[in-house]
């Protein structure tokens, strides 16, 4: 009888020790799960994250294949604004009330870009470089980048009008784009990166941008952006204007409005 | 939370109602009636194409159907389709898959212990529902190359712009999915699960190629139907084709300017080259059907075409809730039959247009 209890016994022993083992490999199992979750939603969070400093087909290809230097040739619509009088601003404003101003600024242009599918590749003080059909194929790209600058245009309307009743400066803008084509793609340093499209484009789209100062008018565009665009954008040609580092007259374009049904008599060129 | 919980997900764009025809062939091909079909019942073929375009209705012959049911989550988690990868995900514990295994497929990128050959076979349909760029011949060779055969690239590729038609179907219906998400665990089906198990696979139908009838070897996309078929796929895609065609829900008009959009926003030549060989007797001057691709507007186009147009461009690239946002204003202008049907004519011209290098790659 007695070792018969004590066979028992040992059996109990030893299915309450495999019992433990079995929570314990399940408890060990439960925590390396929730770490691993915790890690998944961190890696979300940073993947989120790095979406504002690049595109998220970007940040999704440098996960996959970590990050490359090599560059894509493409066509794409180069966007620079910059504001006007920002010097003088800067220097009657207290710090910390420009930069709200600023930030305030560059959240409704960018809503403005992003919201026409385009890509604010860097702000570079006060100005703001964008790009449309960098990242994905677009066919529409002139279309969208030139709704883009008119949706600017109305932001910022509608941020003086809330500076003005803040009793605070009003801004101004000037807007170029250009068309053409350049290499996108990760470009920097070892320690930092920015995705970005190089090439001559940028530089013409900018100094387009200066001559908004000349005429004055808030968006100019050039022939190859022009050439592409949906008649029922309203231009005004301007004269041709020398650039600094291009050989040729650049042929400019000042946008009034789209009108969605075209005049009898259109405007455009 | 799973992966599936963690994409956002809008209030659904339709309403269900019930179509005992469409139960009762839901029945016969599944099993059951799944939660979606409601939700797609006032377009009848858009909910036969979704019914009878599931893989274990017949449409593959060639590639394993456990290396399947990973390439539809993987492209419709690619996609952010939460419906479509709940669903997916509850077919799986349904199966017997057990919920830790397939953590661990989410945890790998659905890589975990595929061949070198099944993971060249998934970057590729990832590629391919992607399109940005398209395949290319290269791409193609290179699968040649992990030891696939001509007809199990075409499958896949076919399988996966069928995934991606499914994905944007579903979400721009805005299906609910918490009943999905929770279908495997609720008790009974848990004490059924080995029994439901068995009877899907006892329906799973496996395809097999077959010639085209010469009838079928006409009518739209017929150059994209002719270079899949035997396949299976081919069958399944000429009869949703000529289905969405002679709907009369939509205008033929509207429905072919909707697949044009589509492929120019992927350039897909072919793809515009057929959609425009559907529009020409639909009244369309050719200038003007240039304008409206060249800028996705015209003066000849009506409001409610300028804004489908607007949203077939969204369903080239936008996906789960900002999609679904996106969709709204041009739901506010249609009935629901209409709204489904213009999802359907988006979801196949996409579908369409990016099966376009396959044609190239014969």
């Amino acid at each position: 009888m007695s070792a018969v209890s004590a066979a028992l016994g040992i059996a109990v022993l030893a299915a309450a020790g495999l019992a433990l083992a079995l929570w314990r490999r399940t408890a060990e199992v439960a925590r390396l799960r929730a770490q691993l979750q915790s890690a998944s939603g961190q890696l979300e969070r940073l993947q989120q994250s790095f979406s504002r400093f690049a595109p998220e087909e970007v940040v999704e290809r440098v996960i996959a294949s970590g990050a490359t230097t090599e560059g894509e040739r493409k066509q794409v619509t180069a966007l620079f604004a910059d504001l006007v009088g920002y010097t003088a601003l800067s220097d009657s404003l207290d710090a910390s009330l420009l930069v709200g101003i600023l930030n305030g600024y560059f959240e409704r242009m960018s809503r403005a870009i992003t919201g026409h599918r385009g890509h604010v590749s860097t702000f570079i003080g006060d100005g703001i470089l964008a790009f449309f059909g960098a990242v994905g194929s677009n066919p529409w790209q002139v279309d969208d980048a030139v709704h883009a600058a008119l949706a600017m245009r109305e932001e910022l309307a509608d941020y003086n009008r809330e500076l003005r009743k803040d009793g605070l400066p009003e801004l101004e803008i000037g807007i170029g784009l250009h068309r053409g084509t350049g290499v996108a793609g990760l470009v920097g340093s070892r320690d930092r990166m920015e995705y970005a499209f190089v090439g001559r484009t940028v530089n013409v789209a900018a100094r387009v941008q200066d001559l908004t100062r000349q005429h004055p008018v808030d968006i100019l565009l050039t022939r190859p952006v022009q050439k592409e665009l949906d008649r029922r954008f309203v231009l005004r040609e301007l004269p041709a204007a020398e650039l600094r580092g291009i050989s040729e007259p650049v042929d400019i374009f000042a946008v009034e409005h789209f009108q969605a049904t075209p005049s009898a008599a259109p405007d455009s060129p | 939370m799973t992966i599936a919980q963690q994409m956002d997900w809008e209030r659904p764009l339709v309403d269900p109602v019930r179509d005992s025809e469409l139960e009762a062939l839901a029945r016969r091909a599944l099993g059951l009636v799944p939660p979606y079909l409601p939700y797609l019942a006032s377009c009848p073929w858009l909910a036969r194409m979704v019914l009878t375009g599931n893989h274990s209705a017949g449409v593959i012959a060639h590639l394993d159907d456990r290396f399947v049911e990973l390439v539809f989550m993987a492209v419709s988690q690619d996609n952010s389709c939460r419906y479509c990868y709940a669903s997916q995900r509850a077919l799986l514990r349904l199966g017997g898959m057990s919920e830790e295994r397939i953590r661990q497929l989410e945890e790998t990128s659905f890589n975990l212990d595929l061949t070198p050959e099944q993971k060249a076979g998934l970057e590729f349909a990832r590629r391919v529902s992607r399109s940005d760029p398209p395949p290319t011949r290269a791409d193609v060779d290179a699968l040649r190359g992990a030891g696939y055969s001509d007809h199990e690239i075409k499958e896949l590729a076919a399988f996966a712009v069928t995934a991606l038609a499914g994905n944007r179907i579903t979400t721009l219906a805005a299906i609910p999915t918490r009943a999905t998400e929770q279908y495997a665990d609720r008790l009974r089906n848990r004490l059924l699960r080995p029994f439901i198990g068995w009877n899907l696979r006892r329906l799973s139908k496996r395809g097999f190629n077959e010639p085209l009838a010469p009838e079928a070897q006409s009518g739209p996309w017929a150059y994209m139907v002719n270079a899949m078929a035997p396949l299976p796929f081919a069958h399944f895609f000429r009869r949703t084709l000529d289905d969405f065609w002679e709907s009369p829900i939509l205008s033929r008009r509207l429905k072919g300017l909707v697949a044009a959009v589509v492929a120019r926003g992927l350039g897909a030549e072919r793809s515009e080259r057929e959609a425009r060989r559907l529009l020409e007797p639909e009244g369309l001057k050719r200038e003007d059907l240039d304008e409206i691709l060249a800028h996705l507007g015209s003066p000849v186009l009506d409001p409610l075409e300028a804004a489908a147009l607007s949203f077939a461009r969204d369903t080239i690239r936008s996906q789960g809730a900002p999609l679904q946002r996106g969709a709204r204003g041009v739901r506010d202008q249609l009935s629901a039959a209409q709204y489904l049907e213009l999802v359907g004519v988006a979801a196949l011209s996409n579908a369409a247009a990016r099966l376009d290098f396959i044609v190239d790659a014969d």
